[in-house]
């Protein structure tokens, strides 16, 4: 039975091969489903005994067979059950199928040797017939055929060994005759893809065996609109697929293996649903939406075939499943509509595995093994005692969650109160900090630590496509081995840390939008690991992981712009510009992508947030970092803050630049391309730093490390090149032989001399950090905010900190003379360690104005001025960890001290060490105070937290009550539900300078803050990245092609 | 890919060379815009306070007749402020005060601190535009006084150049008083006729919050001609002062009674305008080098006159040793009035004073006369100076600048400017004019660099010497 479906020109070949069949007894029913209705003279034709079938309509394969099977009896005036006339084998044979001439007649020798009810073909692709194209079929648990062969594959006999199938091949197959009357014929309602899967396993249950013929062959010809080829109008695999699964599970099984497949089936369909959303796979989602009512409606033909099966049942489910080999991963096959072709070594998982364990192995992960484990050495105090609270890297909250809620809330205590959030990354690190076991200075610890093996790693994954492990391990080794992070990480600089660690990946993310060699097909081959992708899937990967960088620090923008000005000035230099219009493209677009998952920052910024409150205070005084410094990338010795020595040796610095010169002296073609873009993101970095250095630059300045980053990254891009044509002769044509030899040594020497102030600086298992911090050396100071649910007279005692910004506690805002100051509430922790908007921080400007004044001599009352926000002490700071140990030294002016000395009313405190010159103030008053109205006297409030943004005020006096919190207008006041009315500052019966509300004594009342606003943003922004997601995981499932596959 | 490698290579090294050859190096600290100390600032501005201390004996010491601290409102407004009164034995007594503009509030504080010997008073002005002096007489007649303004600063160094202890008739004590809450701790070197004298009980000597301390150099170093003291605060800061008191019947038969605050500077440039040429009296300079280095030193005498030149006294002083130069009449007789520059000619920072006291051969019934006047380094463009008391001032204005001719404009409230007397002057580089000013009034002066200006008065109870007070944020360091 040949169902033809407007056939090419191929059909002539398909009747050809049926014509030439050598077996004995060969009846043609050609059904012609098609409308153009050419098929009865083509097989007259060719075979002229051929009965033909014209059907009105299209009804499926199934469906075609099944009536040209009956028009034909009828047309004959046969009874279906007369012996004489009715077929013993019916060959069911799609249209694209020319049969070799003994193709019949083997299978139904097979058929009768092997006594089996269906028979199927070798089926093989295309003319020459080298490839598989049909072995047949698994079914796994819930329904879903699964191919034996993977695409491609070639036709070694490997096969012919196992010739039991659960379902033969779809494009031709032998049923016995009185079988295929006895399971009730096709589906009808199969229309396409799955009818031969049923078929067979319908024959499974009544006993027949099923099996492939590997000596009869059919070759693949045509279009091929069967099998997975399918692309008829509304006949998806993805559509149909679910359909039939759910339909043949329900058919074929048993009631209750139907309700437990069916149940599961539903469970498939919910994850699948939300898959295909999330993938962008909509098709895929119609398809299993739509496969139940598909199926509710056609429930009564479901309900005949169950009786008809139950006639001819003979083999209960298990003995079906165990008859062949039942595929695993089916659970993901029904979610994703997708599973892994193997789970052997040929999966493509274990490749990867494999290809992951050979990258380790070789020179590439042998050095980044190498780098952790002296790194890991290095650090070892740090692991085991906790990072020292030195600049940024102070504690986390007693609550890590408070890290959320600041985020959340958009309001953070530091600063008397201030609503500018720090970075989104926060967030993420109090989650994670929630969610991990362990204590959480080690978890801060391991976060600060890993910005060295992510930075490495990213460079590892940016050089991967230059060369071999050689490469990528001078790569590593360069970037690992600058002394800048370790200068980050004495200095306690946070900012730096981040963008060492995130700029490499925005590198790569760069370089593949440009698309040159060796990271796409522009100007060579792309290199290994290197994935292409569409436009907008480079796009919104760039913005998302740019959006990731700035989640950690906004500050990445800076580096990440020299890094696209280095490749476009380099481009440009190097005579290839080729993708500069694309990289503009992916750059532009993903900035935008990154404005759209920040965009409350964005609107902040919109809306006059400074930029200054993005980077925080840094002091640069002009020429002090130098040239000699600056080509070292040696900040430790050139900084305002003076310390104990730098991590890197001064003359073995230079060596750094060694390996990566050789990228511009021996390279050629891509690779002195590559090395040139990789030199001139290294001279952008130069440049900003150079320009900041000389006093050039009015603006906020960002610390040198943090500029230098581009600087580091650049050379090891460099290293990469010059390694990787070290092991080409065509790189050094100009080189004798023997001479060649001489640059792989002087690279090795000059790495080496890199690494080594590395290694010589791990010994002392700190990597240059301090044994001790501030806070050790300030117990009294060092009292954590009052935690949820526990009492205070009057809130928490705020600290004022004076000193250079970077050895500051807590960031501070500028003071001026590169002196900043910066207000906590207690002990600073990691709320701390963000700028914010100076101007809606009315707190610190007054006790910044305060300090002004009393620096200036026009004050002897500085103690009431900052007393009026809470302040109980001042803290001079003049060295970032307490002496005798190492640290950064940052002397103050001697004005400071003697300022504060001659203040009337804060008490010097002595004996303390001479890293601090602290300063107690007896004017303070509480945070919280009910004001008497005779006395003016304050009288502290009894505060209780009941939650981050929220506490409990109980007066003790009668009076009006005032809070220093800021922002003002942001914290309600209500007593049982009901708001009193605020009086403004200076009211009759209010305070003098702060806005206040009447109250008794003995009143208990709610103060909560009002973060609807920055919730409703943070919403927004959740939103927004959700969408962006959505958006990348839709682009990049439209561009995956064979071509986006990774090459080995 | 077919890649140039000139261009970047050219572009490159250009970038290198060029930072090499164009970067400048580190530039020296900027100016932190702090101003140099004066002895006493008044701040003219109600956004800016004043804190002013001052020092002495009270009644209760033997030799003291009497001891007033004036309050001056020069404010167009009334004036709110608190004062303080610190005794000795730890009494302590705080009081408002509200001052109407142009008002004086007199304050004697003995009465708050009874039995106390020394009382340190604080004036806090949180509105500034108020002068805060004081006056201290001796007991008997011939014993002398003292008149002069208080002092605005603390400082945790202070130099006292000279004092006397030499026997009989000489009484000397220096006075520590520490007007905050935190305690002091000072480090005291003398350095008397033997040479350096430091002792352990001297070093961390403790002066309690809100006390002041005696420190009785006659007991201490005893019978020596001249007494030159270092105190160096180790922790906090304090006001030190020297009070002097000589009866007459001293070797030297002079008579009368000096406190004077001691220097909170060392400079390598100090200035001691308006030193007396009148018969009868003999002046000094006493030096003290407080630092280790030893250094090369002139003491320059510029006469008012500028064609008379005398010459400079040169002296080699060492580390941590002070000399006398006696302005004898062999060198400086007729050459009138001057005043006295003290260079050193290799930067080393030094302190100074001006000693100027009654001659034993000089005229009989004339006033007691011991005067010390600190030297300087610093000028102000703006001055006011309170005129009070029994007897005429004398106005001394130097320009101590080398280079720039100052142009002064003088001028009075609370009484009339003098007749006859200009009220504007062109003073010479190094040069100075005196101008008398009467006995009562507020002077104000007002320059067009920084001069130093010093109020001479004489009268029939006694002779002093003393700084005017300089107009807050005013001062500056003379031209070289």
């Amino acid at each position: 039975v040949l169902v033809a479906h407007d056939p090419g020109e191929w059909f002539d070949d398909v009747l050809a091969g049926l014509a030439a069949q050598d077996h004995r007894q060969v009846h043609v029913l050609v059904v012609d489903a098609g409308r153009r209705r050419q098929v009865a003279a083509r097989v007259a034709d060719v075979l002229p005994d051929a009965e033909v079938v014209s059907l009105d309509d299209s009804p499926g394969f199934g469906a075609a067979v099944n009536l040209a099977l009956a028009e034909s009896a009828a047309r004959r005036g046969d009874s279906a059950t007369g012996p004489h006339m009715l077929p013993r084998f019916h060959l069911f044979l799609h249209d694209d199928v020319v049969l070799d001439g003994t193709a019949v007649r083997r299978m139904v020798e097979r058929a009768v040797a092997a006594n089996a009810g269906i028979v199927g073909p070798k089926v093989l692709a295309g003319g020459e017939g080298r490839l598989l194209d049909d072995m047949g079929s698994a079914v796994d648990r819930y329904g879903s055929p699964v191919p034996r062969i993977d695409a491609g594959e070639a036709d070694q006999g490997q096969y012919d060994g196992h010739p039991d199938v659960f379902a033969v091949a779809e494009a031709a197959m032998l049923v016995r005759a009185d079988l295929f009357a006895a399971v009730g014929g096709f589906d009808p309602e199969i229309r396409f893809l799955d009818g031969h899967v049923d078929l067979c396993w319908r024959a499974r249950l009544a006993g027949a065996a099923v099996t492939t013929a590997p000596t009869a062959v059919g070759r693949r010809v045509g279009g091929g609109d069967a099998g997975t080829g399918v692309r008829r109008r509304g006949a998806h695999p993805a559509i149909l697929r679910p359909r039939h699964r759910l339909r043949m599970s329900l058919a074929n099984q048993t009631a209750g293996r139907a309700v437990v497949v069916t149940a599961e089936l539903a469970v498939t369909t919910v994850l699948g649903v939300a898959y295909g959303l999330l993938a962008g796979r909509f098709r895929h989602v119609w398809g299993l939406l739509s496969a139940w009512p598909w199926n509710l409606r056609r429930r009564a033909g479901l309900r005949t075939r169950r009786q008809v099966m139950a006639l001819h049942r003979r083999v209960d489910d298990p003995s079906v499943a165990a008859g062949t080999h039942r595929p695993h991963h089916a659970f993901r096959r029904a979610v994703t509509g997708r599973a892994p072709h193997g789970t052997g070594p040929e999966a493509p998982g274990q490749v990867r595995f494999h290809h992951l364990w050979g990258a380790l192995l070789g020179p590439g992960g042998t050095a980044l093994m190498v780098s952790a484990a002296v790194l890991g050495f290095g650090a070892r105090h740090l692991v085991t005692r906790g990072l020292p609270a030195v600049g940024r890297f102070q504690a986390l909250p007693a609550d890590p969650l408070d890290l959320v809620r600041a985020w959340w809330q958009g309001w953070r205590p530091t600063g008397t109160g201030v609503a500018t959030p720090g970075p989104d990354g926060l967030a993420l690190l109090g989650v994670l900090a929630s969610l991990l076991p362990g204590s959480d200075h080690l978890v801060w610890t391991a976060v600060v630590l890993a910005a060295l093996p992510v930075g490495a790693l990213g460079v590892w994954r940016l050089v991967r496509p230059v060369g071999g492990g050689r490469s990528r391990a001078a790569a590593v080794l360069v970037y690992l081995a600058v002394p800048l992070p370790y200068d980050a990480l004495r200095e306690g600089r946070l900012a730096p840390l981040a963008v060492y660690a995130t700029l490499p990946w925005i590198a790569h993310r760069l370089a593949v939008a440009q698309g040159v060699a060796p990271y796409g097909h522009r100007g060579g081959d792309p290199g290994p690991g290197t994935r292409i992708r569409n436009l907008g899937s480079d796009i919104a990967l760039t913005g998302l992981v740019t959006a990731a960088a700035i989640a950690v620090s906004p500050t990445v923008v800076v580096p990440a712009l020299v890094v696209l000005a280095g490749l476009v000035v380099g481009s440009a230099l190097a005579g290839s510009p080729a993708g500069l219009g694309r990289l503009g493209a992916v750059a532009a677009g993903g900035a935008a992508v990154a404005a759209v998952v920040h965009l409350p920052l964005v609107l902040d910024l919109l809306g006059g947030r400074p930029l200054e409150s993005l980077a925080g205070p840094t002091t640069w005084s002009t020429g002090s970092l130098g040239y000699s410094a600056m080509f070292r990338l040696d900040t430790g010795a050139g900084s305002l803050a003076t310390g104990p020595g730098t991590f890197g040796i001064d003359r073995i610095g230079w060596a750094v630049l060694v390996v990566p010169v050789l990228a511009l002296l021996t390279t050629s073609g891509w690779r002195l391309a590559l090395g040139i873009r990789a030199w001139f993101v290294t001279a952008g970095g130069f440049a900003s730093v150079w320009i900041v250095d000389q006093g050039w630059s009015h603006g906020p300045v960002l610390p040198a490390e943090l500029l230098l980053v581009p600087v580091a990254l650049g050379l090891a891009w460099a290293a990469a090149a010059a390694v990787a044509a070290m092991g080409t002769t065509i790189a050094t044509p100009r080189l004798r032989p023997g001479r060649r030899s001489v640059v792989p040594a002087i690279a090795a020497l000059s790495l080496a001399l890199t690494v080594l102030p590395v290694v010589v600086g791990s010994l002392d298992g700190r990597l240059g950090m301090p044994d001790a911090d501030l806070p050790s050396a300030l117990p009294f100071l060092a009292e954590p905010r009052t935690a949820v649910g526990n009492s205070t007279r009057g809130g928490d005692d705020r600290v004022v900190w004076v000193g250079e910004p970077s050895i500051l506690p807590a960031v501070g805002v500028p003071l001026g003379d590169g002196v900043a100051l910066a207000v906590t509430d207690g002990r600073p922790d990691l709320l701390d360690q963000w700028p914010y908007r100076l101007d809606r921080a009315p707190g610190v400007e007054e006790i910044r104005a305060g300090l002004s004044e009393a620096l200036a001599g026009h004050t002897n009352r500085l103690g009431a001025a900052l007393g009026a926000w809470g302040v109980g002490h001042v803290v001079l700071v003049e060295r970032s960890a307490p002496a005798p140990h190492e640290a950064v030294e940052a002397p103050l002016p001697a004005n400071y001290a003697a300022a504060l000395t001659r203040q009337l009313d804060l008490v010097r405190i002595e004996g303390l060490n001479r890293a601090v010159t602290i300063f107690s103030n007896i004017a303070r008053r509480p945070v919280h105070a009910v004001v008497r109205d005779r006395t003016g006297r304050h009288v502290p409030a009894v505060v209780t937290p009941l939650a981050y943004d929220r506490l409990e005020i109980l007066t003790g006096a009668d009076g009006a009550l005032r809070w220093t919190v800021g922002p003002a207008e942001s914290w309600s006041f209500s007593i049982d539900g009901v708001h009193p009315p605020i009086m403004a500052a200076g009211a009759t019966g209010g305070v003098v300078d702060r806005p206040s509300v009447r109250v008794a004594s003995g009143t208990t009342g709610l103060l909560v803050h009002d973060g609807r606003v920055a919730r409703s943003r943070r919403l927004l922004q959740v939103m927004a990245l959700c969408s962006v997601l959505l958006l990348a995981s839709w682009v990049r499932t439209e561009g995956d092609t064979d071509e986006g596959r990774d090459r080995p | 890919m077919n890649a140039v490698r000139a261009p970047a290579v050219v572009v490159l090294v250009a970038m290198a060379v060029g930072a090499a050859v164009f970067g400048t190096g580190p530039t020296s600290t900027p100016d932190t815009g702090v101003l140099p100390p004066l002895h006493a600032g008044v701040s003219l501005t109600a956004e800016s306070g004043d804190l002013w201390f001052c020092v002495g004996p009270t009644v209760a010491l033997d030799g003291v007749d009497e001891r007033v601290v004036t309050l001056t409102s020069i404010s167009d407004e009334a004036t709110d402020g608190w004062v303080t009164v610190i005794g000795n034995l730890g009494s302590e007594v705080e009081r408002a005060f509200r001052l109407e503009p142009g008002a004086r509030l007199e304050i004697r504080p003995g009465p708050f601190v009874p039995r106390a010997t020394f009382a340190g008073v604080t004036v806090e002005v949180p509105g500034g535009r108020v002068l805060v002096d004081q006056r201290l007489a001796g007991q008997g007649s011939g014993v002398g006084v003292e008149v002069g303004p208080c002092g605005t600063i603390t400082s945790d160094v202070w130099q006292v150049p000279w004092a006397t202890t030499a026997q009989p008739g000489n009484r000397a004590m220096l006075l520590l008083y520490n007007p905050f809450r935190a305690p002091a701790i000072a480090d005291l070197r003398f350095i008397g006729d033997l040479g350096r004298r430091e002792t352990l009980d001297r070093q961390g000597v403790v002066v309690a919050g809100r006390s002041i301390s005696v420190f009785d150099l006659s007991e201490r170093i005893p019978d020596s001609s001249v007494v030159s003291a270092t105190v160096d605060v180790r922790v906090g800061q304090v006001v030190a002062a020297r009070l002097q008191i000589a009866d007459g019947s001293g070797p030297d038969g002079s008579s009368g009674l000096a406190l004077t605050l001691g220097a909170p500077e060392v400079s390598p440039r100090l200035f001691l305008p308006g030193v007396p040429s009148a018969a009868g009296l003999g002046s000094s300079v006493v030096v003290l080098n407080p630092g280790d280095e030893t250094t090369e030193l002139e003491v320059l005498v510029r006469p008012a006159a500028t064609e008379v030149f005398v010459e400079p006294y040169r002296i080699t002083l060492r580390g941590r040793q002070r000399e006398v130069v006696d302005l004898g009449p062999d060198r400086l007789d007729g050459i009138g009035p001057y005043s006295v520059e003290v260079r050193s000619l290799d930067g080393v920072p030094l302190a100074a004073s001006l000693v100027t006291r009654q001659v034993a051969d000089g005229q009989e019934g004339g006033p007691a006369g011991l005067s010390v006047l600190p030297a300087v380094g610093v000028g102000a463009t703006g001055w006011r100076i309170r005129l009070q008391g029994r007897a005429d001032a004398t106005l001394v204005i130097a320009n101590p600048g080398a280079t720039t001719i100052a142009t002064v404009s003088l001028s009075t409230t609370g009484a009339e400017w003098p007749a006859g007397v200009p009220d504007r002057f062109e003073i010479d580089p190094a040069g100075q004019i005196q101008v008398p000013v009467g006995a009562d009034g507020l002077v104000l002066v007002s320059a067009s660099v920084p001069v130093v200006v010093v109020v001479r008065r004489s009268g029939p109870d006694g002779r002093t010497t003393a700084l005017g007070v300089a107009v807050a944020g005013s001062q500056a360091r003379p031209a070289p």
